[in-house]
């Protein structure tokens, strides 16, 4: 079957680490909250059922953090791609489970950042956030130089076609 | 000329007309009670906490706030406009001083509600064209003169075309102008005669008397009395169909008048450059939107509007919208079908409508419904196990949520006409979606495994307009979001080669 075209970029693997180590951070912290819960729980004596519903909860974050610990960061790294020329950016993300494509026009991106937080500081990665109308979107984990690189080039090209269109307006009116 | 002497006394601001505060305190006042109202709901009329010392004083304390504020904002505000820039002053305790370039404004809207009008005053809103929603400039209770200096300043500069009687004779000088602007619609009796029969506000009507009633019978004892009335009415099968249609004439005479007060004297006219729609009776509102920010056209139509051919077709824009015009970006608000397929391309030359749609296919019925699932089965299921008295409710939702799946499957359909996209939703209330190439901000394509297998996808398109409107499309077929994909990729390049060229020449 006809297929649309894959685009071609690729995000560090890395990204796979970070995701990661996030993720085990956010559990981790999930888990202390539940532990506080236990101990309150034991100090004042609350009904039985509330340390079953604790468990529980407990029991469902430690299973979805082997998940996301082990396969989820796979998964989206490998089939995270992007691709940016003169015209758009085309993002897609998702792979058999479920897949997204989107096309952003350059001329509707509002503002473009590089962001980097201490872990992706550490693997020398940048994520990249678009800004468009209603929604920002990131590109995830993207060397640190290349990053500046698109963050530049995307920069100068919707900038471009923006003072193209109001000349063009303006010329209209 | 008029517009040198403005600038020459550049301290003196125009102002909002002292009335304007009256106005503020008596709409703060009436929220105030109703607040009160709200509370008594809540806390039981019995508790008489609002009524202690302790809380009349709190009344007393936010009186004086209002007042205070109120007589700030009014001290405070003052505008002005010259040919490059409208100034503005405002602010409570403190001021906020701001330059609006001319040449960014993009629409003007002219609200004059019953009372304000009585005493020759009105309100403008303009739109200042940035994307912040709290810019938009409210110039509220000035005089209509002063209304309309500000339109034809703006008029003068090709931003806004006016289109009130008193001005058209201003228009007429101008020959050019005269030839351009076209009556497109205005709404014949019949329209809003047959509207309101058929829409629901029947059901308004039984629900208005009955909260009347609920809000009356808090102070006094009525309960006895209105018993009384329906006893008289039950007692004998002919007083019954008499009350019965007694009722129905009044809830016939109430949705017609309504109706006629909203949207009596709705007109729509053009030039080319902008729509202009004026509406109402006793508040009569004017409103013009440039044609270039309309975003897309949602052409929607009710249950019992569908047997009739009845539609309703609104305009999604990127320009500003107020609380109090809500309703401004309707377009026709009732208008037979054909009419409007007629119309839609007079008025608005850039959209057309395709009448040939291709429908989805049948199997999507399956991915539909799994989408669905705790909508007609885990809530209902849960419903019934937990609260067994609402067995009804489950087996409606249930029901319902089922019909409208599969209805949904078998009545949703597309097409792709040129450079516009036409999508339609629904079957016993029908939703059409069109909107143009270059106006889509993004596109989306998904596909989940299910519809990997069936060979299904969902689209996404997202307009600009605030907040920004997604339109999602479920299980078209793969080909056809293909198709949609490199069609809008197709359309991004060829606008940037046109614009490149454009440049080089």
């Amino acid at each position: 079957m006809y297929k649309i075209k894959e685009p071609t970029q690729r995000i560090s693997p890395d990204a796979i680490k970070v995701w990661r180590i996030t993720d085990a951070f956010t559990s981790f912290i999930f888990l202390v909250v539940v532990a506080f819960f236990l101990y309150l729980h034991h100090y004042y004596d609350w009904p039985h059922w509330i340390e079953i519903a604790l468990y529980a909860v407990a029991a469902i974050v430690c299973l979805s953090a082997m998940i996301e610990l082990i396969v989820i960061p796979v998964y989206k790294q490998k089939t995270w791609r992007y691709e940016i020329d003169s015209n758009c950016i085309q993002l897609k993300h998702g792979g058999a489970i479920r897949k997204t494509h989107m096309i952003i026009p350059m001329n509707k991106v509002y503002f473009v950042d590089t962001y980097q937080g201490p872990i992706l500081k550490k693997y020398h990665l940048s994520t990249i956030k678009i800004g468009t109308v209603g929604y920002v979107h990131e590109i995830p984990s993207v060397p640190e130089n290349t990053a500046s690189e698109i963050r530049n080039d995307i920069a100068y090209l919707s900038g471009i076609n923006k003072r193209k269109t109001s000349k063009e307006e303006g010329n209209e009116k | 000329m008029k517009n040198n002497a403005m600038k020459d006394n550049r301290t003196e601001l125009g102002k909002s007309h002292p009335l304007w505060m009256l106005f503020e305190l008596v709409k703060s006042i009436k929220g105030f009670i109703f607040f009160c109202i709200f509370l008594s709901f809540v806390f039981g009329f019995s508790s008489t906490s609002i009524f202690s010392a302790y809380g009349i004083s709190l009344i007393i304390l936010f009186v004086i706030y209002q007042i205070v504020s109120i007589l700030l904002e009014w001290k405070h505000f003052g505008y002005s406009i010259d040919e490059e820039e409208l100034f503005i002053k405002k602010g409570r305790f403190v001021t906020l001083h701001r330059h609006f370039p001319l040449a960014n404004i993009q629409g003007l809207h002219q609200n004059t509600t019953f009372f304000p009008r009585l005493f020759g005053l009105t309100t403008l809103l303009i739109d200042a064209g940035s994307s912040d929603k709290n810019d938009s400039i409210k110039l509220e209770m000035i005089s209509f003169q002063e209304a309309n200096h500000i339109k034809t300043t703006l008029s003068d500069l090709g931003k806004v075309y006016i289109t009130e009687e008193e001005n058209r004779k201003d228009i007429e000088k101008n020959s050019q102008e005269i030839t351009s602007i076209k009556k497109h619609y205005e709404i014949k009796r019949r329209e809003i005669l047959i509207a309101s029969l058929t829409s629901l506000r029947l059901l308004f009507f039984l629900t208005l008397i009955y909260s009347v009633y609920s809000e009356v019978n808090q102070f006094f004892q009525i309960d006895a009395y209105v018993g009384d009335i329906i006893g008289f009415f039950q007692s004998s099968w002919f007083r019954l169909t008499m009350g019965i249609i007694i009722l129905i004439c009044l809830s016939i005479v109430y949705g017609v008048l309504k109706t006629y007060l909203q949207y009596g004297e709705f007109n729509v006219t053009s030039d080319p450059y902008r729509i202009y729609i004026e509406k109402g009776k006793l508040n009569t509102a004017h409103f013009s939107i440039p044609k270039d920010r309309i975003q897309a056209l949602s052409i929607n139509s009710g249950f019992i509007h569908k047997f009739l051919n009845i539609v309703k077709v609104k305009m999604i824009s990127s320009s500003d919208t107020d609380e109090d015009v809500k309703a401004s970006h309707i377009l026709f608000p009732f208008i037979h079908k054909n009419k409007a397929k007629k119309l839609i391309p007079e008025v608005i030359s850039a959209f057309e409508i395709e009448e040939d749609m291709t429908k989805i296919p049948t199997s999507s019925i399956i991915v539909k419904l799994l989408r669905t699932i705790y909508l007609w089965l885990f809530f209902p299921v849960m419903l019934y196990c937990f609260f067994p008295g609402f067995w009804y409710l489950a087996t409606i939702m249930f029901s319902l949520t089922l019909v409208s799946q599969l209805l949904s499957s078998l009545f949703s359909s597309y097409a792709l006409n040129g450079s516009f996209i036409q999508i339609k939703k629904g079957a016993i209330a029908t939703k059409v979606f069109i909107t143009s190439r270059d106006k889509i901000e993004r596109l989306m394509v998904t596909e989940t495994i299910l519809q990997k297998k069936l060979g299904l996808s969902s689209i996404k398109i997202i307009s600009r307009a605030r907040p920004a409107k997604v339109t999602t499309m479920h299980d078209v077929p793969k080909d056809m979001a293909i198709r949609y994909y490199s069609w809008y990729y197709e359309g991004i390049e060829n606008h940037t080669t046109i614009l490149a060229s454009k440049q080089t020449s």
